[in-house]
C-alpha cells in the first residue's frame, strides 16, 4: 500500500470521527443528560417530592381540584368561587407549593431557551409536540 | 461555567449539529431526525420537552 493510499485511509477516519462526534442524535443525549445534571432540573426534581410528601399540601391540592370541577359542574356559583378562592389563597402562602412552582418557571424558562437557540439555528421550531395534540 | 451554561453550550452544539445535518437531509428526513432528538431528550430527561417548549398551546 502507497504512502498516498494509507494517507487517505487516515483522512477518511479523521472524517468519520469528526462525523462521528457531531452526530445530532449524540449531541441531543449530551444536551439531555446536562438539562438532568442541571441545578435547575435538580431544584424542579426535589421540590416535586416534597409537594408528593407534603400530605396536608396533597390534600389541598385535592381540594383546589375538586372545587374547580364542582364550579365547573354548577357554573357560576359565588359560594363555590369564594371557597376556591380562598384555596388558591392557601396554596399560594404554601412555602413548598411556591418552591414547587417557581422551581417549574425556572425550568421551563431554560428549556424554552434553549428551543429558542435551536429553532433559530435550523430555522424551523425544534421542539415537536408528540400525538398530534388535542384532536388526537 | 455553571451547570445551567453547560445546557446552553450543549444546545448550542445541538443546533450546529442539526444544522449541518439538514444540508445533507430532505426535509422529511430532516423532520424523522427532529422528531427522533425530541425523544432521547425527553426519555433521558424524563420531560415533556415537546410540550413544555411547542409555541403551540392547542389544536
Amino acid at each position: 500500500m502507497s504512502d498516498e493510499e494509507i494517507e487517505e485511509i487516515r483522512r477518511k477516519k479523521i472524517q468519520e470521527r469528526l462525523s462521528e462526534l457531531n452526530d445530532p442524535k449524540r449531541k441531543a443525549r449530551e444536551f439531555a443528560k446536562a438539562i438532568v445534571e442541571s441545578p435547575t432540573y435538580k431544584n424542579f426534581i426535589d421540590a416535586n417530592k416534597e409537594v408528593q410528601e407534603n400530605q396536608e399540601l396533597q390534600n389541598l391540592l385535592r381540594e383546589f381540584q375538586e372545587k374547580q370541577l364542582e364550579l365547573q359542574w354548577k357554573g357560576f356559583d359565588q359560594k363555590i368561587l369564594q371557597e376556591l378562592r380562598d384555596l388558591q389563597e392557601k396554596l399560594n402562602t404554601n412555602s413548598t407549593f411556591q418552591k414547587f412552582i417557581n422551581s417549574q418557571n425556572e425550568l421551563v424558562a431554560l428549556l424554552r431557551k434553549t428551543n429558542s437557540i435551536i429553532s433559530q439555528r435550523i430555522g424551523q421550531e425544534f421542539a415537536q409536540r408528540r400525538g398530534g395534540g388535542c384532536c388526537g | 461555567m455553571n451547570q445551567s451554561d453547560r445546557v446552553i453550550e450543549k444546545a448550542i452544539e445541538l443546533a450546529d449539529a442539526l444544522n449541518n445535518s439538514k444540508k445533507d437531509k430532505d426535509p422529511m428526513e430532516f423532520a424523522a431526525l427532529l422528531f427522533e432528538c425530541n425523544l432521547i431528550i425527553e426519555e433521558i430527561s424524563n420531560l415533556n420537552y415537546g410540550a413544555i417548549c411547542s409555541k403551540r398551546e392547542t389544536c
